[in-house]
């Protein structure tokens, strides 16, 4: 590759055009002793002679390109997902294998920080009383009586029913605290994920006529068909009903309504505290509204996917004031705050944050968009 | 309205909202991103909305549609490859033009063309249907402001509303009390006027 003289720009554009004096001819010629130089000039006489005007925007196909990304990515990527696929094939089989899952999105987004999000972790209070803590590690309890043996591995307790007839009056008390979240799977096949801060009581097998469970908080209901045995939520304030059906409900004693929302299935609610002999009959993609201080009641047509986007690792907010957004991440993360500036709490957000991100990451994006600014120190938020 | 305050401003095509994950919006919808999602369908987006722009742009420094192809692809694998670490503070469009303006710069680097005011990379904006931003050459801009005045009014009208002041179609179409098939003609007219003109600068 030769070494060439340097040209102008603007030299080169008179080239191109043919708009050289004498002496500007003979520095071209100069340059153009080099092959490389000689071939880019070639493209861009060509270039420049173009018929008519492309439109940028058309002028290429993406789809070719796209394909081509798609190749390699999964090329790439192939490694990463054949361990990830082994991985969800065990969590299917229910298998008692002790097994450490380990969160990805968690490490990548939590290492280094200092408030770390939440994780499964949960109480469990079983009906002899025993109290046992469950996080990450494995563990077989098996119950008096064998009616039930529960396997636990990180982040969901199984139980796991022998088919043999039990008393229905015993109960467990499944507690999340705060920065905590777990997800249980009943005898029938119904699986319940509980967000933090939250209490599930349950009976350790279900009778013959209905599936009772009992919660304060919020949890995320996806519950098996059974047409001989309905299955029946009691929080505080409603009772729900429903007989196979995806559903999530907010009831947390310290918010002023109580949130039911239906992805899938039917629902019924009844037993409403404060309209006595009211039913409400729910369809997928509608809420169900209490106002526990008002005492009133209404359905509203939402997008389910915003208020279950929890189960699926993310918070999603929808025009929600930062007073909303902060109670909800007070739950997950370990922080309190203080609004110095009162008006701060009705600005509004829109957009979706990992739930495993670090706090702090997602205090800097609030500090991007948000008229106020936030300060962390400890775990202390200022908002000012 | 906001002026998109990194100062590429796309002038003609849709501005549509992506909301991938991990991103808050303003109330007007403007994202404001740290880390880029490792998401494919968040790609496939950026496939759709900048592909063929960005590859024009490529094209005005390369002179070789196959190499702009090449840069651009390059572009995407290498977001790809390390979304996790990049931090954009702009937006995701500034980024994907000067990563590809600098990969391009560096492909010619060794013809030893020096283009002292950056007029070629302004050209290159124009060429990508991109009305170049505020550090470009004083001259160019001129000479753009000098074309859209000399547009007939109601052109120059929303070509102002939407290259200067940053509005939607749609905010441009209530605003002049006209149809968004209106706006959206004069957009790409006014266009093809700036690029026929101004493209006397790039040869």
């Amino acid at each position: 590759m030769g070494n060439s003289i340097n040209i102008s720009w603007s030299l080169f554009k008179k080239a191109v055009r043919g708009n050289l004096e004498i002496e500007e001819q003979e520095i071209f010629n100069e340059w153009l002793r080099v092959k490389e130089n000689r071939l880019y000039f070639e493209k861009a006489l060509a270039f420049s002679s173009r018929e008519g005007v492309p439109d940028p925007e058309q002028q290429y196909d993406y789809h070719r390109a796209w394909l081509e990304f798609e190749k390699h990515r999964h090329h790439r990527n192939r490694e990463r997902f054949l361990v990830l696929a082994r991985v969800a094939a065990i969590l299917i089989l229910l298998a008692a294998i002790p097994i450490f899952l380990v969160n990805r999105a968690r490490e990548a987004g939590s290492s280094g920080a200092d408030i770390l999000p939440g994780r499964s972790a949960a109480l469990l209070t079983l009906a002899d009383g025993r109290i046992i803590r469950i996080t990450g590690a494995d563990t077989t309890i098996s119950l008096e009586g064998k009616s039930s043996d529960i396997l636990v591995y990180s982040g969901s307790i199984t139980y796991q029913h022998d088919g043999s007839e039990g008393v229905s009056n015993k109960f467990n008390s499944l507690d999340v605290g705060r920065g905590e979240e777990f997800s249980l799977n009943l005898s029938d096949g119904t699986v319940i994920k509980v967000n933090s801060e939250s209490n599930l009581k349950y009976p350790v097998i279900f009778n013959s006529r209905a599936r009772e469970v009992w919660l304060s908080g919020e949890a995320y209901f996806d519950v098996a068909p059974d047409s001989a045995r309905p299955f029946i939520l009691h929080t505080g304030d409603i009772n729900v009903r429903v007989l196979g059906t995806t559903f999530n409900v907010a009831a947390y004693g310290d918010e002023e309504t109580e949130v039911l929302t239906l992805a899938e299935g039917k629902i019924e609610v009844s037993g409403i505290k404060g309209l006595p002999g009211k039913t409400f009959e729910i369809k997928p993609n509608q809420q169900f509204v209490l106002n526990k201080t008002s005492l009133s009641a209404d359905i509203k047509t939402v997008d389910a996917g915003l208020y279950t986007a929890w189960t699926r690792g993310r918070f999603v907010f929808e025009d929600e004031t930062l007073y909303s957004l902060f109670r909800k991440l007070q739950r997950w993360y370990d922080i309190s705050v203080f609004f110095l500036d009162s008006e701060a709490q009705y600005e509004r957000f829109t957009g979706q944050v990992p739930r495993f991100e670090s706090f702090e990451t997602i205090l800097q994006l609030l500090n991007r968009v948000s008229n106020y600014e936030f300060e962390l120190k400890n775990n202390i938020v200022t908002v000012k | 309205m906001k002026k998109n305050t990194v100062g590429v401003i796309i002038a003609s095509g849709e501005q549509t909202e992506i909301i991938p994950y991990g991103y808050f919006c303003l109330a007007d919808g403007t994202p404001a991103m740290t880390k880029i999602p490792h998401d494919r369908g968040y790609f496939k987006v950026l496939y759709e909305q900048h592909y063929s722009r960005l590859v024009s742009f490529a094209a005005a420094f390369l002179f070789d549609s196959d190499e702009a192809e090449d840069v651009v692809q390059e572009v995407f694998v290498y977001m790809w490859e390390n979304s996790g670490k990049i931090d954009i503070t702009g937006d995701i469009r500034s980024y994907l033009f000067t990563s590809v303006k600098n990969k391009s710069l560096n492909r010619i680097k060794h013809l030893n063309v020096i283009d002292a005011h950056s007029d070629r990379v302004s050209a290159a904006y124009l060429n990508a249907g991109i009305i170049p931003d505020d550090d470009a050459d004083e001259e160019l801009l001129v000479s753009i402001a000098a074309l859209i005045s000399e547009m007939p009014p109601q052109m120059r009208k929303v070509f102002e509303l939407h290259s200067y002041s940053g509005l939607k179609y749609h905010e441009i179409a209530t605003h002049l009390e006209i149809s968004i098939n209106t706006v959206k003609t004069h957009i790409s007219r006014g266009f093809v006027i700036l690029r026929e003109k101004l493209l006397l600068l790039l040869f």
